[in-house]
């Protein structure tokens, strides 16, 4: 499927169908997740309705990894094989991946505020989720600065793949380390779980954020082939006319 | 039918509040790009 997808054509074939569907799944899911989030699911024992931050703080870290992660094995991709649709996936990752860990980052300090009586703490999670995003903010820059744009996806590239040893950092932080952030609920084996009246907002809001993510990247790789296609015909557009006179 | 969360309130409105304008950064961000690469 990703060999087929490679071609730009046969992507812009497979986007013309897929960024609607994406995006229509992308408004269902959240507009139910926030429903279910806000209106149908209890509040929390302990932490009472200000666990409902959860359903937006958490999917914003999920798929803040999960862009990073897509970010890097595209730039390992172009690395290896050297295929321009990769680093434009990978380019298209950046933004929404930054957005969505600002995102996490504030929502998770405006929780914490109320949790733990602090914003901010300096702690394993924290901090390395912090660093990802200076890792996309890092990305995004060099691509920006460098003039030589082949050369600039060769460096971001690397950025991206040294960068991803920050994503089992993140993840595990809160069993190697002393963390206020709480340990896996959801995804680790024997981790205790969330209700049903609890999960399906949260996983619905996961969804909404992954498909508007999808959308999202997809939309981008379409602007950057047009883009690079109106580039070659500019470049193959002749600069000077050449005029024809016939001698009689 | 606006629900009531008590002393939360503020929090949870300004938390979802703000992931919606994200997004809605976001897609206004590509609808730009979008017309200007076809122009």
């Amino acid at each position: 499927m990703i060999s087929l997808l490679a071609n730009p054509l046969r992507f812009q074939k497979f986007a013309r169908y897929a960024a609607p569907i994406f995006a229509f799944l992308s408004i269902i899911c959240i507009g139910a997740g926030i429903w279910f989030g806000l209106w149908h699911s209890p509040a929390d024992q302990l932490q009472g309705h200000s666990a409902r931050v959860m359903y937006v703080h958490v999917p914003a870290a999920w798929n803040s990894m999960m862009a990073y992660s897509i970010m890097a094995v595209s730039s390992l991709i172009f690395f290896v094989w050297r295929h321009p649709l990769a680093d434009e996936l990978a380019k298209a990752c950046a933004l929404p991946g930054a957005a969505f860990t600002a995102l996490a980052l504030f929502t998770g300090a405006m929780w914490g505020k109320t949790s733990w009586g602090t914003y901010w703490q300096w702690d394993g999670r924290m901090t390395s989720y912090l660093i990802l995003l200076f890792l996309f903010i890092g990305y995004m820059s060099v691509r920006a600065t460098i003039e030589n744009k082949q050369q600039a996806a060769r460096i971001a590239g690397l950025v991206a793949m040294v960068g991803s040893i920050n994503l089992p950092i993140i993840k595990f932080s809160v069993d190697w380390w002393n963390s206020l952030h709480q340990t896996a609920v959801v995804s680790s084996p024997g981790a205790p779980g969330l209700p049903g009246s609890m999960l399906t907002p949260l996983l619905l809001m996961f969804f909404g954020y992954s498909f508007f993510f999808g959308w999202y990247v997809i939309r981008r790789v379409q602007i950057s082939i047009i883009e690079n296609q109106k580039k070659r015909k500019n470049r193959q557009k002749p600069t000077t006319s050449i005029r024809v006179e016939t001698i009689e | 039918m606006i629900p009531e969360f008590g002393k939360h309130a503020a929090l949870i409105w300004i938390c979802y509040g703000v992931s919606l304008t994200v997004l809605g950064a976001l897609i206004l961000h590509i609808l730009r790009l979008r017309k200007a690469a076809e122009k």
